[in-house]
């Protein structure tokens, strides 16, 4: 068992534990298995996904921390930097040197330095100021673009759908 | 993990990867993944058996293209089942395995070489008995990336744990105790060993080791190791630690020092040589109107490059400052030297711009003359962008006037007329001088502004 990448998320989870960010609840599914997480995020306030609560998956590869961990959110997402299978795009979960899209620059790429908690963080913004110009779902950026209002509607039937209201 | 996925070889690097995220594996995958290494690894090896036997017996068939194909999946199966191996036996053992990302590096090292050396035996056979063939450029060029890639990994990660555990001081005491003294990788206290980078973060050294292994940056501020370590002045680093070395100390260079093509040796008064001869610096009196070419080419020049400071001890440096009595004159000196020369560009800037303002008014008498206006053609072609800053219409005008001027100069009068008058008995000799006169001094005006 890769040690060092345990004792790092136990640390992690109980930092999360202590000082839970808003907004924002993670930790291991299970406590046999602390390399894969599930986190709550909730949608930022005075944007589209307000009140909407994301269900996500982490996965952490066995070197962690050296390499990022994999986010996936496991509910519908509609989102110009999310894919539709739900993986998370953005270039705090990329290692320096993999660029799917060949535009990030190395000093947002992942480091040791972050944590579950700062992924999440980035998220929340993530969710609340998409970057069309990587689009991880190109349909979601068109329409994030040209047709704001539609991308609103769909956002609110996402939110609606997370909490098990009928849309 | 379907079974539908055991297709092909390249599914079982597919597999690993699935591995890698989830590090929970139950014995059920280790036996399936095994098995899937034997049996593609074995039908591999009898495949490429079969192509190389007929390829014996009957001659260059197409067997041999794959043969190739298939030697080049057998390193994959290799490559899969070393890394396979080294994984599993980092699960078995208790504490990290810092190696295994070394040993990761050199396996691809060592399989992308094989590789390579498959796509140019392949090529050169094909060139040799058939054709060129253009189906495995594509792939051959992608195999010689990812060798040129893992090369320069290992040579960066060896460079810099090189660095790290020769350059970099341990972190004192004294330092882990101002900062929080957690090692921000592993999240854990810095008790033990730990190194200080040179950008003043402090992490573990076993953390940092296997960082440097895929990253040569600082994990924190992203500070490239390597590109900061390459300078010599490191090399003290180690002995003092109290020298925190990330912003190299460029020793306060005193602009005389920037003298003309002499180091000064050290013992020596660095001044004796550095005031340029008077005649070459500044060799008219600013009153004198005369053509100004002559005095230009010391600023053609580039300017001279200071000596390496690196180099000088603290003494010598000392010693090259100079605050005796006859250094402070003799800047004092140069500093007035400048500024004469300063007066004097001022002045003469001042009677050109004077005299030009008076021509402008015999402009057509001057254009009338065809020599003068060849003269000023030439020059233009000459040097095409020196009226970059004039406006484009008073250019000519500016250039026969700049003309007159130097003739003035020559005749040493300030009756214009009678200047413009005297062009038509110029000799073509003398015009050929001038037309050079005055392209010389529009390079260096324009270099000077």
């Amino acid at each position: 068992m890769a040690g060092s990448a345990l004792r790092r998320l136990m640390a992690e989870y109980k930092q999360l534990t202590l000082n839970p960010p808003e907004g924002i609840v993670a930790g291991p599914i299970s406590e046999d298995n602390f390399f894969e997480w599930e986190a709550l995020i909730a949608g930022p306030d005075g944007t589209c996904f307000e009140g909407g609560v994301f269900p996500a998956k982490l996965i952490f590869p066995p070197d962690y921390p050296l390499s990022p961990p994999k986010m996936k959110f496991t509910c519908e997402m509609f989102h110009p930097n999310i894919f539709s299978d739900g993986r998370v795009c953005i270039s705090i979960l990329h290692a320096p040197g993999d660029d799917p899209m060949n535009y990030e620059l190395s000093s947002e790429r992942w480091s040791p330095v972050q944590s579950v908690e700062k992924i999440l963080l980035s998220v929340v913004s993530m969710l609340a100021e998409p970057n069309d110009e990587s689009g991880a779902n190109v349909d979601a950026a068109i329409m994030w673009r040209e047709q704001r209002e539609e991308f609103n509607k769909i956002a609110k039937r996402i939110v609606r759908k997370t909490l098990g209201l009928p849309s | 993990m379907s079974e539908a996925a055991i297709s092909s070889t390249k599914s079982s690097a597919h597999r690993r990867q699935l591995m890698e995220r989830s590090p929970i594996i139950g014995w059920l995958f280790h036996f399936r993944v095994s098995a899937l290494l034997t049996v593609l690894g074995l039908l591999d090896y009898m495949m490429i058996s079969h192509a190389y036997y007929s390829t014996i017996a009957k001659g260059a068939t197409v067997q041999l293209v794959f043969g190739f194909e298939y030697a080049i999946l057998i390193t994959m199966v290799v490559n899969t089942m070393i890394k396979y191996i080294l994984h599993g036996a980092e699960m078995r053992a208790d504490s990290p395995w810092e190696n295994k990302a070394v040993f990761l590096l050199y396996t691809e090292l060592v399989v992308g070489l094989i590789r390579v050396v498959l796509y140019v035996l392949f090529v050169v056979i094909m060139v040799r008995i058939y054709t060129l063939p253009l189906f495995a450029f594509r792939p051959m060029y992608y195999t010689m990336r990812n060798f040129k890639k893992a090369l320069n990994d290992v040579i960066l990660s060896r460079r810099a744990i090189n660095n790290m555990n020769t350059l970099y001081p341990d972190a004192t005491a004294e330092e882990l105790s101002q900062s929080d003294s957690i090692c921000i990788i592993c999240r854990e206290d810095m008790v033990h060993s730990s190194k200080k980078l040179p950008c003043g973060h402090i992490f573990h050294t076993a953390c940092l080791r296997s960082w440097f292994q895929r990253q040569q940056t600082c994990p924190t501020c992203r500070l490239n190791i390597l590109r900061t370590t390459s300078r010599p002045a490191t090399a003290n680093v180690q002995n003092d630690p109290n020298v925190n070395p990330p912003n190299p100390v460029i020793p306060e260079a005193n602009p005389n020092q920037a003298a003309p093509n002499n180091v000064p040796p050290a013992g020596l008064n660095p001044f004796a040589n550095l005031v340029p001869p008077q005649g070459i610096i500044f060799p008219h009196p600013p009153q004198a109107f005369i053509p100004p070419f002559p005095m230009m080419p010391p600023f053609m020049m580039p300017p001279p490059m200071p000596p390496n400071l690196d180099t000088l001890t603290e003494e010598e440096l000392k010693l090259l400052e100079g605050n005796e009595k006859k250094n402070v004159e003799a800047r004092i000196k140069l500093l007035r030297n400048v500024q004469l020369m300063l007066d004097a560009s001022f002045a003469l800037m001042n009677q050109y711009s004077a005299i030009s303002a008076n021509l402008v008014a015999n402009e057509t008498n001057v254009a009338a003359t065809s020599e003068t206006t060849t003269a000023g053609k030439t020059a233009k072609v000459s040097s095409p962008t020196v009226d970059t800053n004039m406006p484009s219409t008073s250019a000519d005008a500016k250039k026969r006037n700049q003309e007159d001027l130097i003739k003035i100069e020559d005749l040493g009068s300030d009756d214009q007329d009678e200047i413009i008058n005297a062009n038509f008995t110029e000799t073509s000799e003398t015009n050929e001088l001038r037309r050079r006169r005055l392209q010389k001094f529009q390079q260096t005006e324009q270099k000077n502004e």
